[in-house]
Formats: structure tokens, C-alpha cells, sequence
């Protein structure tokens, strides 16, 4: 029996343009319109059960991370409501919070404290993030001192192995050298198909689509056209887009 | 056509109100007030004397009959209600108003006036400029009407919030929180990140002094040079007069710095924020707290030197340096509310922070920071300061009671009270209210 894991109902988010502006703009407001709203997002509803794999497709601007932000809920539906039934929601993000100064453990405390996690949690993995991202001793020196690939390294890990609920992937991420992207790639695999667990994926490519999702939700100019099992989904995709 | 609704009309009745009782508190004829004259010595011993407002409207000369022959006076202050200072004069100023007695002599000391009398009784004959002076006090009311404006100011300010929430409760808004479950949502989240905002500001703090050479003696550093600059530029000017100059900069100085950097901070939070804004969520006010506490923090280093030159120079200390916590508790308050506010328009206007470092130039000039508020400006502008501006009014009971054994502004120091609790409320309802749309603008 499948137990529903979130719940999206009519859901619809709003961008007003031209928010920002400059004082000079703000005494001779003449130009400035407030009224002038984008609508990112119109009326979606979907629900996603527990331990399937959405994919999320779309062309660019057709709203599918501003989806993602809201169910991660870094803002609020205008209109709608987003069910998370109590599950724990984080985008994979990496290098949330991350202080160059701060040391490759301060830095893991900090950004899975962002990510909602108790520091008791936090301290019980600490070991295994480290392990993974290969750092060795140089997790007691500060980031500023790691070379790009080991920053990445780390900031993956900790995304990867502080893992919530409810995965909100926007685009597969593959970092570091061969070695390690083999890995982490093998990680992001692990975490999707791990039974329990509830994943939405936002990718342009169709192939990665069709190797992890169940089902296959199409947004166009925040409209949605389509849901429904991979295949059948991905067929229309690529025939609109080859239009 | 707009449609109007119920909180319009509050805010009409409220603008109206406001108006009608500024101009019935500044146009009212009140009756010429009664003050207190009160003598201090060197020692901090008062002796006062009162004077009824029909004496100061008739007589042209005062004097004063001490029950002892010898004073050596610091100076003379002015009160009316037994609370409000009107005036405060330092021995040097007091001396034009003193007139000549065969039977006293006055001498001047190093920091003090020295009146002696031959008989049993010391009795100071006051001048005409003298008797002048308190009848322009008796009738101004100044101070008072100021008060009552600011008491005026804050019931509106209530009365305007009541308003608010419940036209917030009857229309259809979008966000629909109640006053109860915001305070309940502030409190779970201050519950939730308390640990985060702790570390957070351990680790920035550590990460600030990881690499420079004195580390943490920059903190301290900065404060001392600043005072030292400070008190050789100003303390031949301003300073003669001021008893533990370079004291009375520092100690203003610690309290200024902590507002200026929390304001200067906040308004480019969201921005210079905007990678951990952007991807997870995270109350605003966390981000706020965390840096008002790295600020404290380096506050408090900060006080070890202080305290280390309160010792050195022999300040006299007693149970009212206790004064100075509530003040700086309405100081935490104060920057709170304020960078809350400021928080909110800065992610919307680019330039404000522009704008902030300015205004926050000129409050500096005018909060008393190297000089004495009350006797260095003229009357009524250094007035207005010591009612309406916050800052000042905070570093001159701090100072009072740290340094000269004084309790001042009790009036304003309640008055600033509640605005900063008003702030806090209204800055935070702001936030939570509108940070959906933070993430979209930055």
C-alpha cells in the first residue's frame, strides 16, 4: 500500500518584477509598476506517494525551481497549499553557509544545522562525512585553504549523507575528479533508490530521467501538461521540443 | 478605485488623534512648574532647596542658607517633579550667577568651588541672570510637554498595532497568523536555532581573528585607538571641563559602536546572505541575532578594559552602576527592533544602506559620544536630543551611572522602553510577514 509523502494542491506562486529600486526610485515612484506580476507557477496539483521518484522536466524559466524552492519551503505558495505530512523537505543544495575561514568541521556543523538537523545528529554522522569526502586531515584546516575539488567534495558529502526525507534534487550533482564522481554518483544513486525514501528531480536530461524516475511531471510556463509514467511523458517532451 | 478598509479608517482616527494631542500638548497653557534647586558637592552629598512656581514668577533675586559654613561645590542641578532634570550646571558656569558677599569667599579648587562663610551659616546670593534663568525654565515646560508626547506617541503606536491585528484577523489575507501564534512561532524558532545562533556566531568570530596576527586584541584595539584619537582631538575643547575624559569617551564609544555595527549590519543581511537565504529557509531574525551576538560578544571583551580603567583612574563606585544593565538591555532592544526594520527595506532599496551609514554618522554627532549633551549644546536643542534621541539619552544614563554615581532619564529610559518593545513587535510581524517575498527579490 502506498502512503502519500506530499501533497501538492493548486499551487500557485507569483513574481512581482521590479521589486528592487533604488531610493532616487522610490520619491519619484512614477515608473515604478508594483502591479507587474509574473506568475512562475499556475495551479499545479500533483502528490508524490512514499519511495517513488518524480521527475520534474521543463524548458528553462518554466518554473521547475521555483517549484522545488516552495515544497523545500524557502517561500510560501501564493495560492495553494503544500502538504508535507510531517516529513523533513531539504534541497540538495551544496556549501550552504560555508565560511571560508572556518575550518571543514565547524563548516559541517553549520551548514547541517541550516539544513535542519540537531547537532547531536549532526556529531553522529560527523565521522562518516568526513570519511567520505576523503579529506583526511585537512577537515581541521579552513576551507580557504582546500582546492576546488576538495571544497566540493565536501560540501557533497554533507548534503549527501545528512539526507532528509523528502530529496529535492535540482539537477544530478557531479563533482570532483573521476574517482569521486564515480562515487558520488554511486551515493545519489543509493539515496534514490533507497526504498524509503521520497525524491523529486529537476533535469533537463531525459536520459538520467529515465533511469531513476517512476513518473515524469511536465511544466510549461508554469502550466502543467502532463503527468504520468516516464516514458509516455518523455516521448511528448521531446516531440514539443523538436517542434 | 481602492477599497478601503477598516484599517484605513484606524489609521485616519490615529493620524487625527496624533495631531489633535501633539497640538493640545505643545499649544496647552500649563501652570509655570515648581522646581528643585540642588547643590552637589564634592563628595555627591545634595543638598536641595525648592521653589515654588509663585516665588520664581515674582522675586528677582534667590538665595540659599545652608545649615553648615562650608561647601565645596560641584555643581548645581535643576530639577522639576523631583524627577525630570531640567538643567545641570557645572561649578564653573554656576560662579556668573553667584553674587558678592562680604560674608563668603569663593575660591576655585582643582575640580570643585570652594564657598566658605565667616558666620555659622553659608548663605549664596544668586543674581538677576540667575533668577532670569529659572523663570525661563519655570515656564517652559519643555521637557514635560516633550514626555507627553512621546506617552502620546506610544499609546497611538499600541493603539495602531490592536488595529492592525484585527483588521488583519477579518480580512482575507494570505497571511493569516494571529498575534499568539506569532509569538509562539518567534519563541519556537528562537527555541530551534538557539544552538545554530550560538555557533554560528563562535565560529564567525573565530573565523574573523583566525589569521590576523594580534587576533583578539583587535578588539580591543579599535575601541582604545578610536578614544585615543578622540580624546586628543576633543579633550582640550570639550573635555576640560569632564572629569575622566578618556573614561567618559570609551565607555560611550563601546555602547556606539555595538548599535552602529547591528544597524550598519542589518541592512545588508538578506544580501550579503543571499547563498544560505536563497537555498534553505531560515527565520531572518536568526541571521540578526547571531551577528548582535558576535557583536556582545567582542562587547564584553571590550568592558575588561573598562573595567580595568575604572580601577586605574579610582571611579567611585556604587550600588547605582547597576543601572547600566537595564540600560543596555534597552540598547539590545533598541538595535533589535531597529535592524528588524531596517532588514526589511533593505532587501527591497538598494541604496539604503548608503543612506543608513549617513544618518548614522550624524546620530553619532549628535548622541553626546565625546561630549556632555546637557551642558555643551544650547537649550532647547540639546532638549529635544536628551528626549527624542535614544542613543543619546541611553549613553547619558550609562555614563551617569557608570562613572559619576548617577541615576538620569528615568522618564525616557521607561518611554524608550516600551518604543523598542513596540519596535521589536512591529519589526518582527514585518518580517515574518513578508519573507516570502525576500528570496524572490535578491
Amino acid at each position: 500500500m502506498s502512503k502519500i509523502a506530499l501533497d501538492v494542491q493548486h499551487v500557485s506562486i507569483d513574481y512581482k518584477n521590479l521589486m528592487h529600486m533604488s531610493l532616487h526610485q522610490m520619491f519619484l515612484n512614477k515608473d515604478v509598476k508594483k502591479a507587474d506580476i509574473i506568475r512562475a507557477v499556475d495551479d499545479v496539483s500533483f502528490t508524490v506517494d512514499k519511495g517513488e521518484i518524480l521527475g520534474i522536466i521543463g524548458r528553462n524559466g518554466s518554473g521547475k525551481s521555483t517549484l522545488l524552492r516552495s515544497i523545500a519551503g524557502i517561500f510560501q505558495p501564493d495560492e495553494g497549499i503544500i502538504d508535507k505530512k510531517g516529513n523533513r523537505v531539504s534541497l540538495m543544495a551544496i556549501g550552504i553557509g560555508f565560511n571560508p575561514n572556518n575550518t571543514g568541521r565547524e563548516n559541517i556543523m553549520k551548514s547541517g544545522m541550516l539544513l535542519g538537523c540537531k547537532p547531536d545528529y549532526i556529531r553522529e554522522r560527523e565521522e562518516e562525512i568526513i570519511e567520505f569526502s576523503e579529506l583526511g586531515d585537512f577537515i581541521d584546516r579552513p576551507v580557504r585553504t582546500y582546492s576546488s575539488g576538495m571544497y566540493s567534495k565536501l560540501s557533497f558529502a554533507v548534503t549527501a549523507i545528512l539526507d532528509t526525507d523528502i530529496m529535492l534534487v535540482d539537477e544530478v550533482l557531479s563533482v570532483g575528479d573521476e574517482h569521486f564522481r564515480k562515487k558520488s554518483y554511486k551515493k545519489m544513486t543509493d539515496l534514490m533508490t533507497g526504498a524509503q525514501r521520497t525524491v523529486l528531480i529537476v533535469s533537463h536530461a531525459t536520459d538520467t530521467l529515465k533511469q531513476f524516475c517512476n513518473r515524469v511531471l511536465w511544466i510549461n510556463d508554469g502550466k502543467l501538461i502532463q503527468l504520468g509514467e516516464t516514458e509516455a511523458v518523455l516521448n511528448e517532451y521531446d516531440k514539443f521540443m523538436n517542434l | 478605485m481602492k477599497k478601503r478598509n477598516l484599517y484605513f479608517y484606524i489609521k485616519m482616527l490615529v493620524l487625527i488623534l496624533f495631531l489633535a494631542g501633539s497640538a493640545f500638548i505643545m499649544l496647552f497653557q500649563f501652570d509655570n512648574r515648581n522646581l528643585k534647586i540642588s547643590f552637589v558637592d564634592a563628595e555627591g552629598e545634595k543638598t536641595a532647596f525648592g521653589l515654588s512656581n509663585y516665588d520664581i514668577a515674582h522675586e528677582d533675586s534667590f538665595y540659599f542658607e545652608f545649615p553648615f559654613n562650608e561647601l565645596d561645590l560641584k555643581e548645581v542641578e535643576v530639577y522639576s517633579r523631583d524627577l525630570i532634570l531640567v538643567k545641570s550646571w557645572t561649578y564653573g558656569q554656576f560662579r556668573n550667577f553667584i553674587a558678592d558677599d562680604e560674608n563668603s569667599s569663593i575660591k576655585y579648587l582643582d575640580d570643585s568651588l570652594l564657598i566658605q562663610s565667616t558666620g555659622e551659616k553659608l548663605r549664596i546670593m544668586c543674581n538677576q541672570e540667575f533668577a532670569e534663568n529659572i523663570k525661563d525654565f519655570s515656564e517652559s515646560m519643555l521637557q514635560e510637554r516633550l514626555l507627553l508626547e512621546e506617552v502620546w506617541v506610544v499609546i497611538l503606536a499600541v493603539v495602531l498595532m490592536i488595529g492592525k491585528v484585527i483588521a488583519e484577523k477579518k480580512e482575507n489575507y494570505k497571511y493569516r497568523q494571529g498575534v499568539v501564534e506569532e509569538g509562539k512561532r518567534f519563541f519556537k524558532d528562537i527555541v530551534n536555532y538557539a544552538y545554530y545562533i550560538v555557533y554560528s556566531a563562535k565560529t564567525n568570530l573565530k573565523a574573523e581573528v583566525a589569521n590576523s596576527y594580534l587576533n583578539r586584541l583587535w578588539w580591543l584595539l579599535e575601541p582604545f585607538f578610536n578614544m585615543l584619537v578622540y580624546v586628543i582631538v576633543f579633550g582640550q575643547v570639550l573635555g576640560r571641563s569632564i572629569e575622566n575624559y578618556a573614561l567618559f569617551i570609551y565607555s560611550a564609544l563601546l555602547m556606539w559602536t555595538f548599535f552602529n555595527k547591528n544597524v550598519n549590519y542589518s541592512v545588508k543581511l538578506v544580501r550579503s546572505n543571499r547563498d544560505i537565504v536563497t537555498k534553505v529557509y531560515i527565520p531572518k531574525f536568526v541571521i540578526l541575532l547571531s551577528n548582535m551576538f558576535l557583536n556582545f560578544y567582542k562587547l564584553l571583551f571590550s568592558m575588561i578594559v573598562l573595567a580595568v580603567m575604572m580601577v586605574i583612574f579610582r571611579v567611585h563606585v556604587s550600588l547605582n552602576i547597576l543601572l547600566f544593565i537595564p540600560v543596555y538591555i534597552i540598547l539590545i532592544l533598541l538595535s533589535f527592533g531597529c535592524g528588524m526594520i531596517l532588514l526589511h527595506f533593505g532587501v527591497f532599496v538598494d541604496d539604503l544602506s548608503y543612506a543608513v551609514t549617513i544618518l548614522m554618522n550624524m546620530v553619532m554627532y549628535l548622541s553626546g559620544v565625546f561630549y556632555n549633551m546637557s551642558t555643551t549644546l544650547s537649550s532647547p536643542f540639546n532638549e529635544i536630543m536628551m528626549y527624542c534621541n535614544p542613543v543619546a539619552i541611553l549613553i547619558d544614563s550609562m555614563r551617569n551611572a557608570l562613572l559619576y554615581n548617577k541615576i538620569t532619564n528615568i522618564p525616557q529610559l521607561i518611554i524608550w522602553f516600551l518604543i523598542s518593545v513596540i519596535l521589536c513587535c512591529v519589526g518582527v510581524h514585518t518580517v515574518y510577514k513578508n519573507e516570502n517575498g525576500y528570496v524572490k527579490v535578491v
